[in-house]
């Protein structure tokens, strides 16, 4: 049987790429005005032959242990769910677009890593990067202009638009605070 | 009278590791060049004929290779200078610049329409350096304006996300139309398409470099600088510049003719030259 | 007069306590002393140390900052003297005389170092701060650093730690081109081996070469101007943070299980941009003092972090320093005053300078460069001065929290350790009858410790600089040519075969430096100096110190012994490390491994020669007489295990004369190629000879067997022994029409040899007159195990 299970991994010492995201974004792409804060979390979807969801994370929580191919706990702290949407967690202002690369190249490695220590289980990893936008009006679902604020924020789509995704070798979803997760691509 | 010897701007981002070495590759070619800080000022700019972007890891890769330099105030009057006409080469980390500020290919000037990701390599993962045989697509741009079409040279290549990709339909079918493929990896004798490692990172059909339409800006995976001579080329090289390196073992000729990458750097001075000047002569 | 030691500062209560008190109160502070160490500080200062006192001194005392065991043994046994020496070991790296260009004496700085424990703890970012530390080494010298080398000890990779092995392995090889591809410095070569005892330790050691020009060397130690001007003391780069404080003396015990999970956070945290940042700022800086006039100071942070640096600087110009620990930018509040003199934080140097200099130097990082932005929270600041008495003085929030002499901080301690020779583990090995030598060939090309190492080196970013001639893969050393527009080149290669120190540490010494000398003549370059790190287990172990002791003899002997090429001096030992403690809690420790780096020098670097065969029709010397001794052989491993069987003994005078040949030969370019004689003997080496020609013409080789023993009628030799044998030696490909002048230099230069063969286009390798006849190989034949044999345990 299949069980999924969501390791989410961020940062516990200064993360200079959240920073320096933050920086682009404020002032040379000119949103001060409407971005606040910034966070990043490395969210791994995880898929898992096991008996049950127990067994599943019991499988991930040794790779975790014995390799540094998910995270290194001498920088990261992380937390171990069966599932994972986009906006668990968000508070009202913020956003969080998420940005998954469109081949398989990293979930490979992942793999190939477990079987490297003789655990058996782990059929397909991937990976993707949650970047939390705090924004400085909480966002609301009636606003016309929130879908192209993000994708400014979101989607490289020219010279000075857009930061987190290129959307020709990556995808980007956007979720909100109230549930909801759409494509932020054009 | 005299013509003005050609001059170019290396353009130091916080992270590029190669400045130092490509200001020397200009140099070996006749033309004269200087280190500008990504922050220095502007006006300085635009006193020169031509740009490099070097390779490196400007900002740590942060975010995306070249995304976070993308944004960076100097693209904007390099964007202006490009449109002027003047050439703008990106190798590598410089190239994911292009790529990421949208100056390249440039379809429409300024949008991002294409994509540098992570190399795809049999049974491996991460940097890979080797050098790579090219074929010359086209010979109207300014790294390979010295050079005639299907040419085969060789170049070395190091980096961890090379692969040309896009998401727009037709668009690689277009690029091959009006001549903006500059380069593709090939076999030693030009052979089109190769596998892996010929084709070091899975690059789609093989694409190694990519131009604007007007050929004036280019964004290159393989580092010319690291073949500018002969010195540079090892010894077991496949092809014609393996031969000629053989042929020159020994001598103090493989420190002082230029290797394949000298043709780039050739291309670049006689591109501003005769296309720039508008003079058929050398300068 | 002593300064009041304010009450609100603590203490650690030292004096005036038992044994068993003392213990109690060292562990819960944390250090790491003994007690009678402890009461030494005490009668040091004339007083119970401060915390800070007591941290200052635990770290600056522990094996890795004093080499508090070695010291006297390194003292008496190396050459590290010669008229080419710049500056031998005593700073952060050694400075030798490469060539004087255009008027300019330009040098080669070479630091060497290990970083095994991290490694092991942490495998990506132990690697990562190895390189990080050890370049730092050399740009504190004024160098800029042009390459870097890693002698890489795995476990086994099929053996009973195999996933933690290959875990450790990977993690190693992305921290090192994580860190030094960032950074910008290419990768010369390495080596790499795998033995189970390297299972719970495994050894990640680091070159860092730099080229500098002689007047400007920057010394780590504040200028003599000092005494009668002002100086500042300024630290620069990142933000200091609570990393890898107790770092020094982690890397100074015996890894325990338990506590490896503790450990963790006893790394620091590498930063190659940041890096990167400091280093090109940093040359504006060194441009600025040598524009002004201004002497300087300079100096890395490592080990014992602020305390170590400063009192280092003050203590080599007899000067003392005053420093303000609240001025140190900090990543977070709060922090301890010993956690800030003493912690690790990587990424940082310290400078002293003119007082009106200052201004300038901080301007360079923190507004031309933009540090404090682009590197959030790094930045240059002025955290103290020179004071004209030599003392060590630290303040904190208003109190000094530290002052003793520089000298007593600095001076280390000296242990004479217990040596006792081990019981001899050699047995003679006999050859068995029927073994098929083409499938025992094929075995060793394929075995895990002879096998290409492509996987690796395919990693690392090994040209840029665009100063790189010879890449690793290519020949038996990296060879550069660093000095844009000179034709003077740089081979380097390092060696150490970890079997050797099995069986008798002596020639594991000799041989790592025979080898070194032997890969570096082989590109066609002659030695100018060697560089060293001995990595042993726990030296309070008799056993372990006398191997120690023994393979510190081997190497003083060997560089003595082989000499340099022209003067015939001992090669100088300009720099080198000692790493002991590579011991497991459950008592096993590494095989004694001593590392040694070799640098020569190509007066025409366009003579080098590389490994593969060039063309055919070419004649095959051998040099060097074949052995009897099969002892640490990859032949004997391959078929009779880890059997501790006597090995060849290293003839200095034979490596002088052969080193000397050779390079007479490359420097006449009379030949196509050229390759040593090492793992796996002449078979292996003629295999990789085949391999390594070029990709689109590949070159074979037809090799009589019987004339491995020389040319003289009636030679005699087991067929086995000839091929096997790691006796030293070198092979040659010469064109027919050069062969006169080079018999003529042989027969000068009394080297044994013989002609063994001819070179054939594409017919793979054969081999004559073995007892069962004749046998060939195909080049796909060959390739096959020596391109797969390792990569499984690399991947």
């Amino acid at each position: 049987m299949i069980e999924r299970v969501v390791l989410t991994v961020a940062l516990k010492v200064t993360d200079n790429e959240t920073l320096s995201a933050l920086e682009a974004l404020r002032t040379k792409m000119g949103m001060a005005d409407s971005i606040v804060g910034l966070a990043r979390e490395v969210q791994w979807e995880l898929d898992v032959e096991a008996d049950s969801p127990e067994s599943a994370r019991c499988v991930i929580a040794e790779i975790v242990e014995r390799t540094n191919v998910f995270l290194n706990p001498n920088k990261h702290r992380s937390t171990l769910a069966s599932t994972a949407h986009g906006y668990d967690g968000l508070d009202d202002d913020e956003v969080a677009i998420l940005v998954t690369d469109r081949d398989g190249a990293e979930s490979a490695a992942a793999v190939a890593a477990a079987s490297r220590i003789g655990v058996m289980g782990l059929r397909k990893a991937s990976r993707r990067i949650r970047w939390r936008v705090r924004l400085a009006e909480a966002p609301s679902p009636g606003d016309p202009g929130l879908l192209p604020l993000l994708r400014r924020i979101g989607v490289s789509s020219d010279r000075g638009t857009g930061l987190f995704s290129n959307p020709h070798s990556q995808t980007a979803l956007v979720a909100f605070p109230w549930g909801d997760e759409k494509p932020l691509d054009a | 009278m005299m013509e003005s010897r050609v001059r170019i701007a290396v353009i130091r981002f916080p992270g590029v590791n190669c400045e130092d070495e490509t200001k020397r590759a200009v140099e070996s070619q006749g033309m004269d060049c200087d280190i500008l800080m990504w922050n220095g000022p502007r006006e300085r700019l635009a006193e020169y004929d031509g740009y490099i972007l070097p390779g490196g890891f400007t900002y740590q890769d942060r975010v995306r290779a070249g995304a976070i330099a993308a944004k960076d105030r100097i693209v904007d009057c390099l964007f202006e200078e490009a449109q002027a006409g003047k050439p703008v080469i990106g190798i590598c980390n410089g190239a994911q610049i292009l790529i990421e500020s949208g100056m390249v290919p440039g379809m429409t000037p300024g949008k991002v329409e294409m994509g540098l990701a992570r190399n795809i390599m049999p049974d491996r993962d991460g940097y890979y350096t080797r050098w790579t045989h090219l074929r010359v697509e086209s010979d109207a741009s300014c790294v390979t304006w010295a050079m005639s079409s299907l040419d085969v040279t060789s170049i070395p290549t190091a980096h961890a996300e090379g692969r040309f990709v896009t998401i727009d339909e037709g668009l690689i079918d277009r690029l091959f139309e009006n001549g903006q493929v500059v380069m593709t990896y090939s076999g030693a004798k030009g052979e089109a398409e190769p596998a892996f490692p010929y084709n070091p990172n899975g690059s789609t059909r093989g694409i190694a470099a990519v131009s604007n339409s007007s050929g004036n800006v280019v964004a290159m995976m393989p580092h010319p600088e690291r073949a500018a001579w002969l010195s540079q080329v090892p010894e077991s090289l496949s092809g014609h510049w393996g031969a000629e390196r053989r042929g020159a073992a020994g001598s103090r000729r493989i420190l002082a003719e230029p290797g394949p990458g000298g043709e780039v750097f050739t291309s670049l001075r006689t591109f501003i030259v005769e296309r720039l000047r508008g003079r058929g002569g050398e300068a | 007069m002593d300064a009041v030691v304010p009450s609100f500062v603590s203490i650690v209560r030292v004096l005036g306590i038992g044994d068993g008190e003392l213990l109690h109160t060292l562990v819960q502070a944390g250090l790491s002393f003994t007690p009678d160490e402890a009461r030494r500080v005490a009668g040091l200062l004339g007083r119970d140390p401060t915390v800070v006192e007591a941290n200052i001194f635990n770290t600056m005392w522990s094996e890795h900052c004093s080499y508090k065991s070695s010291r006297k043994v390194l003292g008496e046994h190396l050459p590290t003297e010669g008229a080419g020496v710049v500056l031998g070991p005593g700073e952060d790296a050694g400075i030798v005389r490469l060539a004087t260009v255009n008027g300019k004496s330009y040098c080669i700085a070479i630091a060497h170092e290990s970083h095994n424990h991290p490694s092991q703890v942490v495998p990506n970012e132990g690697a990562a701060t190895g390189i990080g530390g050890i370049v730092r080494d050399v740009y504190c010298m004024g160098a800029d650093v042009v390459g870097v080398l890693d002698p890489l000890r795995f476990g086994d990779p099929t053996g009973k730690n195999a996933e933690r092995t290959r875990e450790i392995v990977h993690g190693v090889v992305e921290g090192i081109w994580q860190y030094s591809n960032a950074l910008g410095v290419p990768n010369l070569g390495g080596d790499v081996y795998f033995d189970s005892s390297f299972d719970e330790n495994c050894l990640v050691n680091v070159v860092a070469l730099g080229l500098v020009v002689e007047e400007e060397v920057i010394r780590s130690r504040i200028p003599l101007e000092a005494t009668d001007s002002d100086y500042d003391v300024i630290l620069v780069g990142k933000p200091t943070d609570p990393s890898g404080f107790g770092g020094a003396t982690f890397a100074s015990r015996v890894i325990d299980e338990e506590r490896a999970l503790d450990d963790k956070y006893a790394v620091q945290v590498p930063d190659p941009f940041l890096k990167r940042m400091l280093t090109v700022a940093t040359r504006d800086v060194f441009k600025l003092a040598r524009d002004s006039g201004a002497v300087i100071g300079f100096k890395d942070l490592g080990a014992g972090g602020i305390a170590c640096a400063t009192s280092e600087l003050g203590a080599a110009a007899g000067l003392g320093v005053r420093i303000d620990l609240s001025k140190v930018i900090v990543a977070e509040t709060n922090l301890k005053p010993e956690v800030i003199a003493c912690s690790e934080t990587q990424e940082r140097y310290c400078f002293v300078v003119p007082k009106g200099l200052s201004p300038l130097v901080l301007r360079i990082y923190n507004e031309v460069f933009e540090l404090p932005e682009i590197c959030h929270g790094s930045g240059a600041s002025v955290i103290g001065e020179v004071i004209q008495e030599a003392r060590f003085i630290l303040e904190h929030e208003g109190a000094v929290v530290c002052d003793a002499s520089t000298e007593a901080i600095t001076a280390g301690i000296c242990y004479m350790r217990e040596s006792r020779p081990r019981e001899s583990v050699e047995r003679e090995y006999v050859l068995p009858d029927g073994l098929d030598v083409r499938a025992v060939l094929l075995d060793v090309l394929g075995a895990v410790n002879v096998a290409s190492r492509e996987h690796i080196y395919r990693h690392y970013d090994c040209e840029v600089r665009g100063c790189t001639v010879v890449r690793p893969g290519e020949a038996d050393a990296g060879v550069i040519a660093p000095i844009p527009s000179a034709g003077v080149g740089v081979a380097v290669a390092c060696d150490g075969n970890p079997f050797y120190g099995a069986v008798d540490s002596y020639q594991a010494g000799a041989v790592a430096v025979a080898e070194s000398v032997r890969n570096v003549a082989a590109v066609g370059a002659h030695p100018i100096a060697l560089t060293d790190c001995l990595n042993f287990g726990n030296p309070e172990v008799p056993e372990v110190f006398h191997d120690f002791v023994e393979a510190v003899r081997g190497i003083g002997d060997a560089a003595r012994g082989i000499g340099l090429k022209d003067s015939g001096e001992p090669i100088p030992v300009v720099s080198g490390n000692v790493s002991f403690y590579n011991q497991s809690s459950g008592g096993s420790a590494v095989l004694p491994s001593p590392i040694v780096c070799c640098v020569g020098r190509l007066v025409d670097v366009s003579r080098h020669l590389t490994t593969g065969f060039k063309r055919g029709g070419d004649s095959v010397y051998l040099l060097g007489r074949r052995g009897t001794k099969l002892g640490a052989s990859a032949f004997l491993r391959t078929v009779a295990g880890d059997l501790k069987a006597p090995v060849p003994e290293v003839d200095f005078d034979d490596e002088r004369r052969m080193m000397v040949a050779v390079t007479d030969i490359a420097e006449s370019g009379l030949a196509a190629s050229c390759h040593d004689v090492s793992d796996g003997g002449v078979a292996v080496a003629l295999a990789e000879m085949v391999l390594l020609s070029p990709e689109d013409d590949p070159i074979g080789a037809r090799i009589s067997v019987r004339r491995l023993c020389g040319s003289a009628p009636g030679g005699s030799g087991h067929d086995l022994e000839l091929m096997f044998s790691e006796a030293g030696g070198y092979l040659l490909e010469v064109a027919p029409g050069e062969e006169d002048r080079l018999l003529n230099i042989l027969e000068d230069r009394g080297v044994w040899y013989s002609r063994i063969g001819t070179t054939e286009a594409g017919v793979g390798l054969w081999f004559t007159g073995t007892a069962d006849g004749d046998f060939a190989l195909t080049a796909e034949e060959l390739a096959r195990p020596w391109t797969d044999g390792a990569t499984g345990a690399m991947r």
